[in-house]
């Protein structure tokens, strides 16, 4: 199989490069000013970081504790930090 | 005017007359609208970016691996993970029309088509498909034409998970473009602001 650098862990090449691109297309969509684009691409690449993140500790939890109440708990508290986290950003 | 009403007219976007023919060049080529639009740098941002993912996800949904039977070394090869394979027979349980039951039996492809040209390969491979050649089509080969059965099995069991990062990196190629066709149709969803010297000059 082809992997873009040998014997890498995908988690630290593919992912960071899908997440970059992400950002880039979707916010230069949204703007037109290069200021704003590269802003805003760099704050959905960290929304983007943070929300697989949270599902990777969502599944972390699932794996080493076997333990749905706890990654139930945790996917809860994690939607409740997202919400608030989102709130805090809007604009009044 | 109350306040809700007022907060919604400041989101109200200028006229913007439509542009197909920048639409129907950005579906083509990823950015081709925008540069063809005069918003060059845009352009080729778009070009590289959907590009270096769709491209990326046909390298990394490719491969070749060779598996034992016996004495017997057998080579099995899957060259892209763009294909829409006819399935429509095997599977079809809401007796939809040939090609509408084969892009259910492979959703992928109805995101990966958007990308434009670099996806025709696997329509070509599609319209020509023809299970007995060995080498596939005399003007493509193999590429993004549908692999066997076996071949698809012995890479996805020697490769890890990297056949589903590899579509998800064409499908997102192909669903970017979708948003790239739409800017280059009614252009950004927040248009630039006037500056001070665009202002006084109106």
């Amino acid at each position: 199989m082809h992997t873009l650098l040998p014997g890498h862990n995908i988690y630290f090449v593919e992912l960071p490069l899908l997440i970059v691109l992400i950002s880039l297309v979707y916010s230069a969509t949204r703007f037109e000013e290069w200021g704003a684009i590269l802003y805003e691409a760099v704050r959905w690449g960290l929304r983007l970081a943070l929300f697989l993140g949270a599902i990777g500790i969502v599944l972390y939890i699932l794996h080493y504790f076997n333990s749905v109440f706890l990654a139930v708990l945790a996917a809860l508290v994690l939607a409740v930090f997202f919400i608030a986290l989102n709130m805090q950003q809007r604009p009044t | 005017m109350s306040s809700a009403a007022s907060s919604a007219n400041s989101f109200l976007l200028p006229d913007r007359p439509s542009d197909p023919t920048a639409a129907v060049l950005s579906y083509l080529i990823p950015g081709l609208g925008q540069i063809y639009q005069g918003r060059i740098g845009k352009g080729i941002l778009f070009f590289v970016c959907i590009y270096t993912l769709f491209f990326v996800g046909v390298y990394l949904g490719s491969g070749t691996v060779q598996l034992k039977h016996g004495d017997d070394v057998e080579t099995y090869t899957v060259s892209s993970n763009v294909y829409l394979p006819d399935t429509a027979e095997q599977n079809n349980p809401f007796h939809l029309p040939t090609l509408a039951a084969n892009l259910y039996n492979r959703p992928q492809f109805a995101g990966q088509f958007w990308v434009g040209i670099a996806a025709w390969p696997a329509i070509w491979q599609y319209l020509t498909y023809d299970r007995r050649q060995e080498q596939g089509d005399p003007l493509l080969g193999n590429f993004e034409r549908t692999p066997s059965e076996a071949a698809l099995n012995a890479v996805h069991t020697s490769g890890d998970k990297l056949l589903e990062l590899a579509w998800v990196f064409t499908v997102v190629a192909g669903v970017l473009n979708v948003m790239v066709i739409y800017d280059a149709l009614a252009g950004p969803a927040f248009p630039p602001t006037d500056t001070e010297e665009d202002k006084t000059t109106r």
